[in-house]
């Protein structure tokens, strides 16, 4: 300690430096604090030596101390984090398709049942889940032009539109079995919807399907729509409908067992009203057709002529079904809304109305480009046996050349409505023809 | 080896080491001296054994082994001493201050880059921070002289702590002391001049008798807190220094720091009180004129501690 004048009666250099760095004994140390609590000036060098001293040491030990483990690790947290999302996508698209799958079987099962129960009675149980993943197969019977109707009209298609009943197509569609009277047909065939219409108001599936239900509320008849004739068969066949179907239906199943290839017809065109002397196969096949157009709510198929040979095709298309019972994923994410079938190509339609073809049994699927108006609501698959007459019967004004083209091909060919019941043709599913 | 390694640029200083001390060399147990060379690194850096020898006999002339003077210390209790000692640092420094060019070199390689740090450090500014240590660096080196003489720093250090803790403290001084010249001998920061002013407007509802008994409480009470209490309190209240680094300082934990804070504020108010009370007041009273506005107490901490530096001077001088 020096005590040479005021300036030097500071504690010196040394002792300050040993006092910092805790190298004075007990005693030096007390007086070393009792001066440095009555001199700001050597409590200041003695802060200054010490902050100096803390920087050095943090510095050093900076330089020299590794990384904490946990920082090494900050690289490494993102590929795990990238892991643990992949994980959880994972699952929940595990999930999702074990939901599907399950509601397929259960979809599978109420199939089954119909099959061995009355369906009649049943018709529009399967329509609500049943809706994305339905597979539809077309009935391909030669079409009969039962409803003389304006092509261009789409209110009077409407008119006979209905959940679950195959649509009538359109005037313009060719008559092969041109035997059939055109009026009685349609009397036929409007009786059925009339009252599976009202039947199928109250269902759920209009609900879970609203859009569409909305794209056809306005389809109510109206006098312009059909003939008087039409009209007035309409109106009474409507009232006796509701009586006659539960006896109709009784007595379906009791002449289920009954095969009668030569009411085939009458069984197509009435639907359930003569389901009684229809064959018992054929009986259930169509049935399970009716289902799976409801669950798609939207197909407008006009009512095919039930024939022998289209009792094969029946049973190739129940055969497309199977293969198409597995869930539809398609790269929309959108449910199905309606699906048709040849061999291995699949067309499908989703709920926005686009288009997916597939040629492996709907494990992939391309969008294929829009080539029609409006919004595609149905597809459906027309064997070319089937399409070979419309090449006569095709006015020139509306493609005829390339549709008769498409549909001299002895392959299959694909039609497509979209929401002004306006007709499109395919024999590849890709390129697609207005008729 | 070393007067022929004598820097040529380097003049000898005053300081320079001495090697006819026979008394003093004498005293060192020649084989704690072998055992002291054996592990200084002197030798790594060209040092002398004959240098090493002047050095640790000069080391050992001014403390006499921390005993009293004219007291012969054993062999134990010069080992004692010298383990409490920085040798290699005060070997180094010495070399240095007699101009040993490895020496130099070795203290240049060593300490320069950290006497920088450090001199930015204190100085807060890269500027000013090397600016200090380059002043620092020549004064060491030896470019000041009094009397005729060259006067080097470092003839000063004898090894009680690191050296680099020496050069730190020794720039902590060298500014502090250009920042008081600078601030014509005020403190880096006073927040006692504030404090220490009155209210001019302030409403004196404390009779003056009272503030008189109060401050006469206050500074006996001041009195009779002990070093670290005293120090305490003037590093947190005077210099605002914060805990953390009151607790660099005292080489304790920060709560450490606060929770004797704690005790010190405590018992400097009970103390104050009982003052109080002995000078006549009741404890309702005593306790009513600490709830004086402070404003009114004239009580100037900083002028009371600094007339009980004398006291601390005396003590130590005592000792």
């Amino acid at each position: 300690m020096n005590v040479n004048g005021q300036h030097e009666m500071h504690t010196d250099v040394e002792t300050l430096s040993a006092f910092t760095e805790q190298a004075l004994s007990a005693k030096e140390r007390g007086v070393v604090l009792a001066h440095l609590a009555v001199c700001g000036r050597c409590r200041q060098v003695v802060v200054l030596a010490r902050e100096a001293a803390s920087i050095e040491v943090a510095a050093r030990h900076g330089a020299a101390r590794p990384r904490a483990w946990w920082k090494s690790w900050g690289l490494a947290l993102v590929p795990a984090a990238g892991v643990a999302a992949t994980g959880v996508i994972a699952f929940y698209v595990h999930e999702r398709a074990m939901e599907r799958t399950s509601e397929v079987a259960k979809l599978e099962q109420q199939r089954a049942s119909e099959k061995t129960a009355a369906p009649p009675q049943r018709l529009p149980e399967p329509l609500a889940p049943a809706a994305p993943a339905a597979p539809t197969t077309r009935v391909d019977v030669p079409a009969t032009p039962r409803v003389p109707a304006n092509p261009g009209s789409p209110s009077r298609s409407r008119e006979t539109e209905r959940p679950g009943e195959v649509r009538r197509e359109p005037t313009t569609e060719p008559d092969e079995t041109a035997s059939a009277p055109p009026a009685a047909p349609a009397t036929e065939a409007l009786n059925g919807p009339a009252t599976e219409r009202e039947r199928y108001r109250g269902s759920p599936a209009g609900e879970i399907h609203g859009d569409m239900a909305y794209a056809y509320a306005p389809s109510q008849p109206s006098a312009n729509d059909k003939t008087p004739s039409e009209a007035a068969m309409h109106d009474e066949e409507r009232k006796k409908q509701s009586e006659e179907t539960a006896e109709e239906r009784r007595q379906f199943a009791a002449k289920a067992a009954t095969p009668s290839s030569s009411n085939d017809s009458e069984v197509d065109k009435t639907g359930i009203d003569n389901a009684g002397s229809a064959p018992a196969e054929s009986r259930t096949a169509r049935s399970s057709e009716q289902v799976e157009v409801d669950a798609q709510q939207l197909e407008l198929q006009p009512v095919p002529d039930v024939s022998a040979g289209s009792l094969m095709r029946m049973r190739s298309g129940a055969f497309s079904s199977a293969l198409m019972a597995r869930p539809i994923h398609l790269p929309s994410g959108l449910p199905v809304l309606s699906v048709a079938s040849s061999d291995h190509r699949v067309l499908a339609i989703d709920k926005k109305g686009s288009l997916y073809f597939s040629e492996d049994s709907g494990l992939t699927w391309e969008k294929v480009k829009r080539q029609w108006t409006g919004r595609a609501i149905l597809v459906r698959k027309k064997n070319s046996e089937d399409a070979a007459p419309p090449v006569t019967t095709v006015p020139e004004s509306s493609g005829s050349t390339s549709v008769s083209d498409t549909l001299s091909h002895p392959e299959t060919v694909f039609e497509l409505v979209n929401d002004q019941s306006e007709l499109w043709l395919s024999a590849d599913g890709r390129i697609w023809t207005a008729k | 080896m070393a007067s022929a390694e004598t820097v040529a640029g380097v003049p000898e200083t005053a300081g320079a080491i001495r090697t006819d001390i026979p008394a003093q060399r004498g005293a060192i147990d020649p084989r704690l001296l072998d055992e002291l060379w054996r592990a200084s690194d002197g030798p790594s850096w060209g040092l002398a054994r004959d240098e090493f020898d002047a050095i640790a006999a000069d080391a050992v002339a001014a403390w006499n082994f921390g005993l009293a003077a004219g007291a012969n210390a054993t062999r134990e209790q010069q080992a004692d001493y010298f383990r409490g000692l920085r040798l290699d640092d005060l070997v180094l420094a010495r070399a240095c201050a007699t101009g040993n060019e490895r020496a130099w070199e070795h203290f240049i390689a060593r300490h320069r880059q950290p006497l920088i740090r450090a001199a930015i450090a204190i100085t807060g500014s890269e500027t000013l921070g090397r600016d200090l240590a380059d002043q620092l660096y020549a004064e060491l080196f030896g470019l000041n002289t009094r009397e005729g003489e060259r006067r080097c720093p470092l003839l000063s250090y004898r090894g009680r702590g690191s050296l680099m803790g020496w050069l730190r403290t020794t720039l902590a001084q060298r500014h502090v002391d250009h920042h008081r010249r600078e601030w014509r001998l005020k403190p880096l920061d006073d927040p006692m001049d504030e404090m220490a002013a009155p209210a001019a407007d302030a409403p004196q509802e404390t009779p003056a008798a009272e503030l008189s008994q109060l401050q006469r409480a206050i500074e006996q009470a001041l009195r009779e807190c002990d070093a670290e209490e005293r120090f305490l309190l003037a590093a947190y209240y005077l210099d605002g220094q914060t805990l953390l680094q009151i607790a660099r300082v005292l080489g304790v934990h920060e709560a450490t720091v606060s929770r004797k804070l704690r005790r010190a504020t405590e018992a400097t108010r009970k103390q104050v009180l009982r003052n109080l009370q002995r000078d006549g007041s009741s404890r309702r009273a005593a306790e009513e004129a600490l709830g004086a506005d402070p404003r009114d107490v004239e009580v100037n901490l900083k002028k009371l501690l600094q007339n009980s530096q004398t006291e601390a001077f005396n003590e130590q001088a005592a000792l």
